[in-house]
C-alpha cells in the first residue's frame, strides 16, 4: 500500500508540475497561432478560375 | 369541532418550528461563500466569450474553416483548444463522485488515459497515419479504407452515441451549480432554478456555435483553457490552505475508511481487474476515435503538429480529470469531521457507503474558496462546460452532415448548405438535450453510463480503426460486421437481466467482452470475406 500511496503522489505533483511548466510555454506560443490563424482565415478563399480562362 | 382544533395547534406549531429549524439547517449545510460579486464575474466572462465567438464568424468562409479550422491551427492553439475540451464540468463532476467514493483509486483512469496519448504523441501511432489523409471528420476514414456504406454506419453509430452520451453533461452542470454557488440554501426548488440556468447557458453556447462554427471551438477553448488553468490554481491553494487538510492527511483519512482499496485500482473493493482493462480497452481507443477529442488532430496544421498536441495536452488528463478527484477526497476529509455533514454525505460512517456524491464536490468547492475567487473559479467551471458542450455541438452535427447525409446523396450538399443543415441540427441537437438534461434522472454512476455509451461506438470503431492502418487483410465485411457487433454493448446500460442468468458478468466484464468480441468478429470476418483486389489506373490501362 505505501507503494501505491508514493505512486500515486508522484503522479499528481509531476503531472500537475508538468502541465503549468508547459503551460508558460503553450500560452504565449497559442496567442501567436492565434493571430497567424485570424490571418490565415481572414483572406478570401480565390475564386475559382471562369470557365475559358487560360 | 374548534375546540379540537385548538387542541391540534400546539402540535402544528411543533411540526412548523421543526421544519423551520430543519429548513434553517439545511440552509447552514448548504451555505457557501458565493456572493453578488461572483455573479458578477460569472456573467462578464459569458459575456467575453460570446463576444470572441461572433468575432470568430468573420473567418467562417467555407466548410473547411467552419469545420476544421481550416486545417491551419498551429500545436500549441491546438493543444490548448485540446486541453480546454478535455477540462468539462461534467468530468469535474463525476470524478469528483468517484474520488468521493472510492479515494486514490481512481486516479488510474485519467492515467491510463494520459499514458495512451502522450505514448501517440511521441509515436505517431494512429494520429500521424490519420492527420496525413486529411480527413474532416474521423468516420471520414471509414469511406477512404472501407466503403461508403461502412462510413453511413459508422456515422450513424457514432453520432448516436455521442449525442446520448452528452446527455447528462447539463444535468451534472445544473447540480454543481445549485451546490458551488449556494442556491440550493435560499431557493425553496434551487434544481428547478438551475435548469432554467443551464438552458440558459445552452442556449448562449449554442448561439456562438451556430455562429462561428469550429473556429469560435478554438478560439473559446483557448480562453477556456487560461481560465481553467487560473481556477485550478485557486482551487488547489485553497484546499491544502484548509487546517487540517494536507496531503498526508487526505492520505491517513483514506487509509483509516477503506485500507488499500483507496489506493489499488486492482483490489477486490475497488474497481478491481476487469474494470481497469476495459478502462485501458476504452481510453486507449477514445484518444483516437472519441471525435470531439481525436478530431483536434485533424485541425492540426501538420502531421508533426498533430503529434505535439497530443504529447503537449497529454497531462491535462491528469490536471482535468484527476486533481478534481484530489478536491473530493479533501471534501470527504472535510465532511467526516463535521458531524451534521458526515450524516448527511457518510451517514454509515466514514469506512461506509457515500450518499449525496455528486454533491459533495461543488458544495466543498463553494464552502472553501473565498467570495470573488469563488466567482473566478466558477466562471473556470462554466468555461469547462461551454468549451465541452460547443466541441461535441459541432462535432456531432458535422459527422452527421458529412459522414450521413453527404454519402447518402448522389452529390454533396453545396458547402453553403452543409453549413447551413450543420446549424440546424446543432439546434435541434441542443432542443434534444435542453428536454434530456432537464429531466432526465441521474443513474447511479456517471462514469459508467459515459463509458457504457462510449463504448457503443468505441468498440467497433477503435478495431476497424487500428486494423485498417496496419492490418493489410482487413476487409469491408469484417469492418461492417464489427460496427455492428459493438452496438451489442448497450447492453451495459441495462446490466440487471444479464446478471440475473450470469451473476459473475460484472460491468467491467460486460465492457471488456464487448472489445474482444469486436476483435474477434472483424479478424475472422475480414479472413472469411476478403476484398476483391484493387485495380489501380495503370493496371487497369
Amino acid at each position: 500500500m505505501d507503494g501505491w500511496i508514493t505512486f500515486w503522489k508522484v503522479v499528481v505533483v509531476g503531472s500537475t508540475a508538468a502541465y503549468y511548466l508547459l503551460a508558460v510555454f503553450i500560452v504565449p506560443a497559442a496567442f501567436r497561432d492565434v493571430v497567424n490563424l485570424t490571418r490565415s482565415l481572414g483572406k478570401p478563399e480565390p475564386e475559382a478560375d471562369p470557365p475559358g480562362a487560360a | 369541532m374548534w375546540g379540537g382544533r385548538d387542541a391540534k395547534l400546539p402540535y402544528i406549531a411543533l411540526i412548523a418550528a421543526l421544519l423551520v429549524r430543519e429548513g434553517s439547517h439545511f440552509a447552514a449545510m448548504f451555505s457557501t461563500n458565493f456572493t453578488t460579486l461572483d455573479w458578477w464575474i460569472v456573467a462578464l466572462y459569458l459575456s467575453i466569450a460570446v463576444v470572441i465567438g461572433v468575432i470568430a464568424n468573420r473567418f467562417t468562409h467555407s466548410v473547411s474553416n467552419y469545420m476544421v479550422g481550416g486545417r491551419s491551427v498551429g500545436a500549441a492553439l491546438n493543444a490548448a483548444s485540446y486541453m480546454g475540451t478535455l477540462s468539462a464540468l461534467s468530468v469535474v463532476m463525476y470524478s469528483g463522485l468517484d474520488g468521493f467514493a472510492r479515494g486514490f483509486s481512481y486516479l488510474a483512469i485519467p492515467l491510463i488515459a494520459m499514458t495512451c496519448v502522450a505514448a501517440m504523441g511521441i509515436t505517431g501511432f494512429v494520429v500521424k497515419n490519420l492527420r496525413l489523409l486529411n480527413l474532416t471528420t474521423i468516420p471520414e476514414y471509414f469511406e477512404v479504407r472501407y466503403s461508403r456504406r461502412v462510413r453511413i454506419v459508422a456515422g450513424s453509430i457514432c453520432a448516436t452515441a455521442g449525442i446520448i452520451n452528452m446527455g447528462l453533461f447539463p444535468k451534472v452542470g445544473a447540480i454543481y451549480i445549485t451546490y458551488a454557488t449556494g442556491l440550493a440554501s435560499s431557493s425553496g426548488d434551487p434544481e428547478f432554478l438551475v435548469n432554467i440556468i443551464t438552458s440558459a447557458l445552452i442556449v448562449l453556447v449554442l448561439f456562438y456555435t451556430i455562429m462561428g462554427g469550429m473556429v469560435s471551438v478554438i478560439f473559446t477553448d483557448f480562453m477556456q483553457y487560461i481560465v481553467i488553468s487560473v481556477g485550478v490554481l485557486i482551487a488547489l491553494y485553497f484546499t491544502f490552505a484548509l487546517p487540517g487538510i494536507s496531503w498526508d492527511g487526505l492520505v491517513a483519512t483514506q487509509v483509516e475508511a477503506r485500507g488499500e482499496a483507496a489506493f489499488n485500482p486492482f483490489h477486490e473493493d475497488s474497481y478491481g481487474w476487469t474494470y481497469m482493462i476495459w478502462q485501458m480497452a476504452l481510453l486507449g481507443t477514445a484518444v483516437i476515435a472519441w471525435a470531439p477529442e481525436a478530431g483536434r488532430m485533424l485541425t492540426a496544421r501538420n502531421y508533426q503538429a498533430t503529434m505535439r498536441t497530443f504529447l503537449l495536452g497529454s497531462p491535462a488528463w491528469i490536471v482535468g480529470w484527476g486533481l478534481p478527484a484530489v478536491w473530493a477526497i479533501a471534501a470527504f476529509s472535510y465532511f467526516a469531521a463535521d458531524a451534521k455533514l458526515a450524516a448527511y454525505f457518510l451517514p454509515d460512517g466514514p469506512g461506509g457507503q457515500v450518499q449525496h456524491g455528486l454533491e459533495a464536490l461543488p458544495l466543498f468547492l463553494g464552502k472553501v474558496i473565498p467570495a470573488g475567487m469563488l466567482g473566478i473559479f466558477t466562471a473556470g467551471m462554466l468555461a469547462a462546460f461551454m468549451s465541452t458542450h460547443d466541441s461535441y455541438f459541432l462535432c456531432w452535427a458535422s459527422v452527421i452532415v458529412r459522414d450521413i447525409i453527404n454519402p447518402m446523396r448522389s452529390e454533396p450538399l453545396p458547402e453553403a448548405s452543409q453549413i447551413r443543415v450543420t446549424r440546424i441540427i446543432i439546434l435541434i441537437t441542443g432542443v434534444f438535450l435542453l428536454i434530456w438534461g432537464v429531466w432526465y434522472e441521474l443513474p447511479d454512476s456517471v462514469w459508467t453510463y459515459m463509458a457504457v455509451t462510449g463504448n457503443i461506438f468505441l468498440s467497433g470503431a477503435g478495431v476497424v480503426i487500428v486494423g485498417g492502418l496496419y492490418w493489410r487483410r482487413a476487409s469491408t465485411t469484417g469492418a461492417m460486421a464489427a460496427m455492428l457487433v459493438g452496438l451489442l454493448s448497450i447492453v451495459g446500460l441495462f446490466p440487471g437481466p444479464v446478471q440475473a442468468v450470469a451473476p459473475w458478468m460484472t460491468e467491467g466484464l460486460i465492457g471488456v467482452s464487448s472489445y474482444i468480441l469486436c476483435a474477434v468478429t472483424f479478424c475472422i470476418v475480414s479472413m472469411l470475406f476478403p476484398d476483391e483486389p484493387r485495380i489501380t489506373p495503370e493496371e487497369a490501362s
